[in-house]
């Protein structure tokens, strides 16, 4: 099942839906990095409000996702974890997986987030501790 | 079933029966009083346990009537009369209750009486058969009451029961009650500002408590769309390694939400508890105070503190 990835702007928006596999975290992975490069993004959006659990392999693409968006000049956030995902990682200390990546409540804010690092004149390269 | 008869053919018997014998049968016979009643239910006739068992002497009893064996309020009913009649027409009529001895004491007596009448069908007199059941009568009244005692114990038992169980279960519900009012009050979480939380603590947390804190904050976090929640510790006296590992995970867990929590009100005991455990605890904003942390939290939700000088009025 292929992941929708939409363009708003300047920032990719991807909308991982819950039935998400493995090959298709791998596909997004691929087709997210082509397109930021393509379509001259300096911003990603990753919504994965829909999903019930992050496990260690969702957050490790995630993490690959957010590092090589960076090398590729585009600032990625994390928005629409769940509280108890949220927990759930803490738990099993998949945490530090997210050390330094940017996270918002929802897709409304991570774009607000992205916009304010843009007026900034910060976009791509630095990312918020 | 087979009897003598069947096998052997008729019964002999060497013994001649007179009616002298069955005579000698009815005077003997221990433990029933039988005796005669003429038509009218006068005495007629006498044995020696009928004399046993009323306390009468033949001569003192024979033509005397019947009712002089029954309490009064049963002579007063007809009772003596109707048994008769009754007899007279069914021609046996058995009964069971109080009867009168000579000397004015009762026993309970079965008695059965039978209408005598000859070939032609004319009533001769009565016989009555009595038996005095009263050890019996008063063993049944001992059992009966006995039964009746132990079941009421066990109905006042049950009642006992009944009711403690029925308090216990208002101690269980107000216990209950109590314990959700104090689950609510434990963690109160406050919408100061458009986004902005604040959570006071106050009082031990426990694993439990803790682990509904948890809960209560990211639920919230999502409820109000906050963007920073303040948590104030001032008024936790302990926190121990547990807590502060528990209260990390849950700012980390906001964190991935999106959210900042700002932990303020660490007391200078608690600070040196939670630097002596070792915990990487650099990672959590604190500020000193609520104050402090109401400040930072409007900082970086962009609000400006103005204060304003107001020099009376103008215009």
């Amino acid at each position: 099942m292929a992941v929708p990835v939409l363009k708003q702007g300047e920032t990719l928006i991807a909308t991982i839906p819950s039935t998400v596999t493995d090959a298709d975290w791998r596909r997004l992975q691929d087709e997210l990095l082509e397109r930021v490069g393509r379509l001259r993004c300096n911003g990603m959006v990753l919504d994965v409000s829909d999903l019930d659990v992050l496990d260690s392999f969702a957050t490790r693409v995630l993490r690959m996702i957010v590092d090589a968006a960076h090398l590729r000049g585009a600032e990625a956030v994390l928005v629409g974890i769940q509280p108890e995902v949220a927990f759930a990682m803490v738990q099993l200390g998949l945490t530090a997986r997210f050390e330094g990546v940017s996270t918002a409540l929802d897709l409304e804010e991570g774009l607000a987030l992205l916009a304010r690092r843009d007026r900034r004149g910060e976009g791509g390269g630095d990312r918020e501790r | 079933m087979a009897s003598r008869a069947d096998e052997q053919g008729p019964v002999s018997t060497t013994m001649r029966v007179t009616d002298q014998d069955i005579h000698l049968l009815i005077e003997n016979v221990q433990d029933y009083a039988i005796f005669l009643l003429d038509p009218e239910g006068y005495v007629a006739s006498w044995t020696r346990a009928a004399e046993h068992i009323k306390g009468y002497k033949a001569e003192e009893i024979i033509g005397k009537h019947l009712s002089v064996f029954y309490p009064p309020e049963d002579v007063e009913a007809g009772k003596p009369a109707r048994e008769l009649k009754g007899a007279a027409e069914q021609g046996r009529y058995e009964d069971e209750g109080w009867r009168v001895r000579k000397d004015g004491s009762r026993f309970w007596a079965n008695v059965v009486i039978t209408a005598l009448r000859d070939e032609r069908g004319r009533l001769k007199g009565f016989g009555k058969v009595s038996r005095d059941l009263t050890e019996r009568k008063r063993a049944e009244d001992e059992l009966r009451r006995l039964r009746d005692e132990s079941e009421q114990r066990v109905q006042e038992r049950t009642a006992e029961l009944n009711k403690s169980n029925e308090s216990l279960r208002a101690e269980l519900r107000a216990r209950q009650q109590a314990e959700e009012a104090i689950r609510a009050l434990s963690t109160p979480v406050l919408p100061v500002r458009d986004r902005l939380l604040i959570l006071p603590l106050i009082g031990v947390i426990d694993s439990h408590r803790a682990l509904q804190l948890t809960e209560q904050l990211l639920g919230s976090i999502r409820t109000y769309r906050a963007k920073a929640v303040v948590v104030d510790i001032t008024g936790v006296p302990i926190v121990d390694s547990r807590v502060a590992n528990h209260l990390l995970q849950t700012v980390e867990a906001a964190r991935l939400m999106g959210t900042s929590v700002i932990v303020t009100g660490i007391s200078p005991e608690i600070a040196q508890t939670l630097v002596r455990i070792g915990l990487d605890l650099s990672r959590m904003k604190t500020r000193t105070d609520l104050m402090g942390g109401l400040e930072e939290a409007e900082h970086q939700l962009g609000y400006h503190v103005v204060s304003v000088r107001d020099a009376g009025p103008s215009l």
